[in-house]
């Protein structure tokens, strides 16, 4: 498969390459298309071609769009959860996750104080965005 | 319309113990034409298939009759997180020979004969046993390791239990299908104490994934039948399969069913998307390779099974209880090993714990009792 010899090309780990070949092969049963097609269709050529994204990253970003096409609701909800928490513009010491694969509606939040004066700060922070949080809860 | 493939083995295996049983005794007469071995345990013919990797396909050329020595009632496997009601399921044989793509026997069994087992004096004896304390209330399912009829005009075990529940007034006993198999059943004196269920799904899963069973259009034949004959009714849309064209072939089976049955005398409708143990994705790709059931949106859930990710499945079933609901409003609905939030988002209501659920259910069941 071309996929191994990209992967290996990007220097991916083994449990990535696995995770490649898997997405990939998914996708091609699925649809019922060539390695080709479904390479072409997440536009690999031109993501290895970039100049500016080391090859951890074009990695990363090969997983993605893996993850994408082979899961394109649920990567839907993952992408429109980060948009809505980057809107929060919380601090590095606050951290708010979903369930595993958003499968219980509800959110994780983390916070991690250093003093009783952070975590005022973290909590009055927290109240502020109290009314718009609802755009997390898939 | 098309019935399921009848059941025929290349071979039976029968254990010297049970020789003489009643069950045994029918299944040989009804099957003179199948070779037979008599053995002091069946078990080495399973163990001579074990690390064959087709063993699942050639243990079903294999019927065995066998001599139970364990519980013939055994209580549903609890699964944190997720609701389901409280049941009891009836040991009487395992496996089948429906070949459903997605069947978990696959993955959940370690014996790929297809098993009965035929002391059903000692299975009735402890059944008679549990059923004594008139305050407790028993759902036992049938289907659960096997489809119920689909062994039937072979084993006539059904034809035996239906009477033998009939006089049991805290007892219920379901069966699930996918076949046609009632016509053994119909003139029985059931006494409002059997539920008969079929597992419906759109003509597309049924002709690519269930490959071997009655169609729709023979199964909703038969639910009629047992309808007429007075039998309570109960319908699985389970498992559910995510397509492209999903709404309208799930919307017209409803309209279909119900164009034929009577909705004020059906039990219960249950609606359960596809899930699957993860080990059945190389299962399925080894044995159905056509199968295209594994490449749905499936996430990992919290119980370690393989289903669709929850805002999917959970527009599924609302779409599909509100199309139930349209039928009939008092059609009672309920969702199938599923989470309080898709419980919350698709019904409407969560049930508070399993034992509400089970409650729910046994009144319904008993205020349809003739």
């Amino acid at each position: 498969m071309k996929i191994n010899e990209i992967a290996d090309q990007l220097k991916a780990s083994v449990s990535l390459k696995r995770e490649f070949k898997e997405a990939l092969s998914d996708c091609m049963k699925r649809d019922d298309a060539t390695e080709e097609s479904i390479l072409t269709q997440i536009e690999l050529e031109a993501l290895l071609e970039h100049n500016d994204l080391s090859r951890a990253q074009k990695c990363q970003e090969l997983r993605w769009r893996l993850h994408k096409l082979r899961y394109p609701k649920l990567a839907e909800a993952e992408q429109r959860f980060q948009q809505a928490k980057k809107k929060l513009c919380l601090p590095e010491s606050i951290h708010i996750n979903p369930s595993d694969f958003f499968e219980k509606k509800e959110i994780k939040i983390e916070i991690k104080s250093r003093s009783q004066k952070e975590f005022k700060e973290q909590i009055n922070k927290l109240k502020t965005i109290q009314n718009e949080i609802d755009d997390l809860f898939v | 319309m098309k019935p399921a493939v009848a059941y025929l083995p290349d071979e039976i295996v029968v254990e010297e113990s049970v020789k003489q049983a009643p069950v045994t005794q029918r299944v040989l007469e009804r099957l003179s034409q199948v070779p037979v071995r008599f053995l002091p345990d069946s078990n080495q013919v399973r163990f001579a298939l074990s690390g064959d990797k087709q063993a699942q396909t050639k243990g079903k050329k294999v019927l065995a009759l066998v001599n139970h020595k364990g519980k013939f009632l055994k209580p549903r496997a609890d699964v944190p997180h997720y609701r389901c009601y409280n049941y009891h399921y009836l040991y009487w044989g395992t496996n089948c020979h429906l070949e459903c793509t997605y069947c978990i026997l696959q993955a959940f069994l370690n014996n790929p004969l297809i098993t009965l087992h035929v002391n059903t004096e000692d299975l009735k004896k402890e059944l008679t046993e549990r059923f004594q304390d008139p305050s407790s209330f028993w759902r036992v399912s049938s289907g659960e390791v096997a489809d119920s009829l689909a062994m039937e005009p072979i084993t006539g075990l059904m034809e035996e239990l239906i009477p033998f529940f009939a006089q049991h007034d805290n007892a219920v006993l379901e069966l699930k299908t996918k076949t046609s198999l009632v016509d053994s059943l119909l003139k029985l004196d059931h006494r409002g104490r059997t539920v008969v269920g079929w597992s419906l799904n759109t003509p597309k899963i049924i002709q690519e994934e269930e490959l071997k069973t009655s169609d729709l259009d023979d199964r909703l034949a038969a639910a009629k039948k047992a309808q007429d004959a007075g039998y309570l009714i109960g319908f699985h849309l389970d498992p559910l399969v995510y397509y492209h064209e999903w709404e309208q072939d799930y919307q017209q089976l409803i309209q279909k069913t119900f164009s034929l049955i009577d909705p004020n005398r059906v039990a219960w409708v249950s609606i359960g998307g596809l899930r699957f143990l993860p080990e059945m994705k190389s299962i399925i790709q080894q044995r159905f390779p056509k199968s295209k059931i594994i490449y749905g949106e499936q996430i990992r859930g919290t119980d370690g099974k393989s289903r669709y990710f929850r805002p999917l499945r959970a527009e599924m079933f609302k779409k599909i209880n509100s199309w139930l609901k349209e039928i009939s409003p008092n059609l009672f609905t309920y969702l199938c090993m599923e989470t309080p939030e898709v419980w919350e988002e698709a019904l409407g209501f969560v049930p508070e714990n399993d034992a509400h659920l089970s409650q729910l259910m046994d009144e319904r069941a008993l205020s349809l009792r003739s």
